[in-house]
């Protein structure tokens, strides 16, 4: 600077993370972990953004942040074992730390959700962008601007259904009307039985009206969950939906995933059907 | 160069096969690509001439394409690749129909920049081993590609059908030409230094492996994670360890065919690695690889017997 | 008027001067090397100067059970200014600085570098057959009000905003300066018309055109045309070293299958031709409907570096012809 006087603000490098401890490893499933790790300071996010996890020596890699915006202490993150980085982070255990940079994405539209009824339909790992959301809106101070709120959970097997104690306590929140589905039962399991779509149709009895629903899980589920939702009356722009990409920078600049003109690290993760209907289909 | 006679046989045959990979004019002038032909009315863009760079066999193990029975324009190298992509089982025979073309050499467009400056199409006239600019005769193999001066195989070794006579083995070119030798001739440390500065330039673009119908792999070890055996940083040393990486999966597989030292955006002379590698085989193994199909692969045969211990 | 004129020697010992300052570009060198110092610092391209083909982030070390992490500050003294042609000034101001410069999210590596360099933009006299950039809102005489402009012109150099970025004393010449306008007028007249109005929305109405598939058949999809791009900005994070190491900010291409996989092995890219749409369609659809300007300025190198002769201006032509159908 040509000679000005003042006080130099360090310039911050928005690709490097902040290491925090692991607070806690709970085993969701076989492959599923959800790890607790400290909050950084000046972390505030919404619910449905998501973080990049940095494991030293690994690499990073994206993951939407599970736990309520209200939980000072922590972040959760429930990951299951699919590529390197994930494998390094299965073997990490509490008092190991990982680097956090973030929050990235859009989050959930929160404040075209109040005073609406919010049907949460959540596929394997998918339900642990959804969690973020429905604690907070069934946190005491949020409960009031929403109406009713149902949550369809499905995975495939009993084994693979992802937190458990979480659903036992939905289950027995009088604010919140709880369905759980596998598509394939076993002897421990007396639940319903059901591809997600097809549970959705028989059980959840609704008038679309004044209803949004907040789909999330694999591509495959959430192509036929829309369609039954279509079925059910529901307005493209009342069912929102999230998307995955790899993603690298976080904040919209390393250029891979986009799906036409938006990144979904940036636009997204978090669209409206109507909004998926205007996008090419390359995701 | 052999129009009427691609024309021919492309009517001929096309029908029968399913499509031509072959060559048509590019959009530049001093540029051919490569050309799919599966209609009628695309038989007319067919063609070939000097400029008749890339070597098609890549375009054999395309997905849509390894499907097909399809016939292909061959040189010499060309078809030499195919055959090593055959005995490799990467493509079928009875799905090929080798359509060779007698090269006489790929000419390179810097060595008439060169010579000429900014070049104007107008002002050349071509024929089979000479030109003409502005009147004034030149031979073609005074601006070959550095690929075309070291061939010895203007001929493809095994085809179905020939446009045109077979060539006469190209005459042995004076010492001076042979860049090779002349890198070998140098004291270590200089070849060390040389290799060191064009190691340097690389940017990783891929551009000599992508080009190269024997780089078919479906990951690169370079794109491999587990393990990650190169950084991503373009640095003189991650270079060299992947040139150096490919030119030894190469080794006994290269038909010297130089796609992957045309190809490269930044003039590196990449293909002296493989040549080398190649020179070393056919020292030790007596072996030229894409020559027939019958004789195996001395890097890719195991035998029980084999004199070296190491590999058994 | 704006413009005034210095003289060849002016230029030349500005240049000698200022030698360790001054970078230039090899396709500005290889065009006026017989006007210029031949002994310059050059660089292939204009953008590997802020946005390098590789660098470090951060270093990450385990000392003891932590792990400690370094920024790394480049405090290099920067050449001051780059001497270029104005398809990569446009391409470094209208594009990579778009991209990199945000105000909330800066890319800091990128951003050091940048700051306090001033560009020297040196017009074209000549046009090479593979140039293209009246297509796409350049031109040969492009300039800028943040740069420099150099435009030979009859023995003396044509300049403008030279006086007080480079010190330099022009003098006035009315008369000429006019004649120069005129000529850049004229000239300007007797290019390819721009794009047709409203062509990045049309494109991306084509976006399932069959074309492209067609289109993308030869391509061997390597990189060389995205990393000699003037205008490609696509970068990787990526990790070097076990138990201490860098992570590294690197080039990448939209080419490479591994650029867009998930780590589920599913690739919602994956031949060639969903690639080459990418590459096409970024340029020339999605980054100018973000940010209005097209992402390709018509330089033609990546027409005249690739080895099989896909050539994206043929590609452009041939879709503006099926969207105005």
């Amino acid at each position: 600077m040509n000679g000005e006087v003042g006080i130099r603000i360090k310039e911050k490098n928005i690709y490097v993370p902040t290491m925090v401890p692991i607070l806690e490893v709970i085993q969701e499933t076989r492959d599923i972990k959800t790890f607790r790790v400290q909050r950084p300071s000046s972390f505030f996010y919404h619910p449905g953004q998501f973080a990049e996890i940095f494991v030293p020596g690994k690499g990073e890699a994206p993951f939407s942040i599970t736990s309520s915006p209200q939980e000072e202490r922590f972040l959760e993150f429930s990951i299951k074992r699919i590529g390197v980085v994930t494998d390094a982070l299965h073997r990490l255990n509490p008092g190991d730390s990982v680097g956090v940079r973030g929050p990235y994405g859009n989050g959930f539209p929160v404040s075209s959700l109040l005073h609406s009824s919010l049907l949460f339909i959540g596929g394997g790992i998918g339900l642990a962008p959804l969690r973020s959301l429905i604690n907070y809106v069934l946190s005491p101070q949020e409960r009031i601007n929403f109406r009713e709120i149902i949550l369809l959970y499905g995975a495939r097997t009993p084994q693979d259904l992802v937190f458990q104690w979480e659903l036992k306590r939905w289950a027995e929140h009088r604010d919140l009307t709880l369905w759980v589905t596998v598509d394939q039962g076993d002897s421990s399991w007396s639940g319903i039985v059901g591809l997600v779509p097809e549970v959705l149709k028989k059980v959840v009895e609704v008038e679309p009206i004044g209803w949004k629903s907040i789909v999330c899980g694999p591509p495959i589920m959430i192509k036929f969950t829309i369609k039954a939702l279509l079925e059910m009356g529901f307005q493209v722009k009342d069912i929102i939906t999230t998307l995955e990409m790899r993603m690298k920078c976080g904040v919209g600049k390393c250029g891979r995933c986009n799906i036409g003109p938006y990144y979904v690290c940036k636009d997204g993760p978090v669209f409206s059907y109507q909004e998926l209907q205007e996008m090419p289909e390359e995701y | 160069m052999y129009e009427r006679a691609l024309t021919e046989l492309a009517s001929k045959i096309l029908g029968e096969v399913e499509g031509i990979i072959g060559y048509a004019p590019g959009s530049l002038p001093f540029h051919m690509r490569p050309f799919l032909c599966q209609r009628e009315e695309d038989i007319a863009c067919l063609s070939f001439n000097h400029f008749a760079r890339p070597n098609l066999a890549r375009y054999l193990l395309t997905l849509e394409m390894r499907k097909k029975r399809v016939a292909i324009v061959v040189k010499g190298c060309d078809a030499r690749t195919v055959i090593v992509l055959l005995k490799e089982g990467q493509v079928k025979r009875e799905n090929l129909y080798l359509i060779g073309a007698p090269c006489h050499g790929m000419v390179s467009v810097s060595k008439l920049e060169e010579r000429f400056g900014v070049l104007s199409p107008p002002d050349f006239v071509w024929e089979a081993d000479t030109f003409t600019w502005r009147g004034e005769r030149f031979a073609i193999r005074d601006f070959l590609e550095d690929s075309c001066e070291r061939c010895a195989y203007p001929n493809p070794p095994w085809y179905d059908a020939l446009l045109g006579e077979e060539l006469p083995k190209p005459p042995v070119l004076p010492g001076g030409r042979d860049y090779l030798g002349r890198i070998k001739a140098l004291p270590l440390e200089k070849r060390w230094e040389f290799f060191a500065q064009e190691m340097e330039k690389c940017i990783r673009c891929y551009a000599c492996r992508n080009s190269c119908p024997l780089c078919y792999c479906t990951e690169c070890f370079v794109d491999q994670t587990r393990p990650s055996w190169l950084s991503q940083a373009a640095t003189r040393n991650e270079n060299l360890f992947f040139h150096l990486g490919r030119s030894l999966h190469m080794a006994g597989r290269c038909t010297e065919c130089g796609a992957c030292e045309r190809a490269c955006p930044l003039g590196i002379p990449i293909g002296l690695l493989p040549l080398y590698v190649e020179e070393l085989i056919r020292e030790h193994f007596a072996f030229e690889a894409g020559m027939n199909l019958d004789t195996p692969a001395p890097l890719l045969t195991y035998r029980e017997n084999d004199p070296n211990e190491f590999i058994r | 008027m704006k413009g005034k004129f210095v003289t060849h020697e002016q230029v030349f010992t500005w240049m000698e001067r200022e030698r360790g300052l001054v970078v230039i570009t090899e396709r500005a060198q290889k065009k006026y090397h017989h006007l210029l110092p031949s002994h310059l610092i050059t660089v292939k391209t204009a953008k590997e100067l802020f946005f390098s083909p590789w660098e470090a982030v951060y270093r990450y070390t385990l000392q003891g059970k932590t792990w400690v992490i370094e920024e790394k500050v480049e405090h290099s003294s920067f050449p001051s200014f780059l001497v270029l042609l104005p398809c990569e000034a446009k391409a470094i101001l209208e594009v990579t600085d778009v991209n990199f410069m945000t105000e909330d999210t800066p890319d800091l590596g990128y951003a050091r570098r940048r700051r306090g360099v001033t560009l020297i933009i040196v017009g074209c006299e000549r046009i090479e057959q593979t140039c293209f950039c009246s297509l796409v809102g350049c031109s040969p005489f492009w300039r800028h009000r943040e740069s420099v402009f150099l435009f030979p012109w009859k023995g003396h150099f044509y300049l403008e905003d030279g006086e007080e970025k480079l010190s330099l004393s022009p003098f006035e010449d009315p008369q000429k300066a006019q004649a120069v306008e005129t000529f850049f007028a004229e000239t300007i007249c007797t290019l390819p018309l721009p794009l047709p109005a409203n062509f990045p929305e049309k494109l991306y109405a084509h976006f399932d055109d069959p074309l492209w598939q067609k289109m993308a058949w030869h391509c061997v999809n390597c990189g060389a045309c995205t990393y000699l791009c003037p205008t490609c900005y696509c970068f990787d994070l990526s990790v070097d070293g076990k138990l201490r190491g860098l992570t590294l900010h690197t080039w990448d291409s939209c080419m490479f299958p591994k650029f867009t996989l998930h780590a589920s092995s599913h690739n919602p890219r994956p031949t060639g031709k969903e690639r080459v749409r990418q590459r096409v369609m970024h340029k020339f659809s999605y980054f100018p409907l973000r940010n209005k300007y097209y992402g390709c300025v018509g330089c033609g190198v990546c027409r005249e570096i690739c080895p099989v002769n896909w050539d994206i201006k043929e590609v452009v032509e041939g879709m503006v012809r099926q969207v105005e159908r």
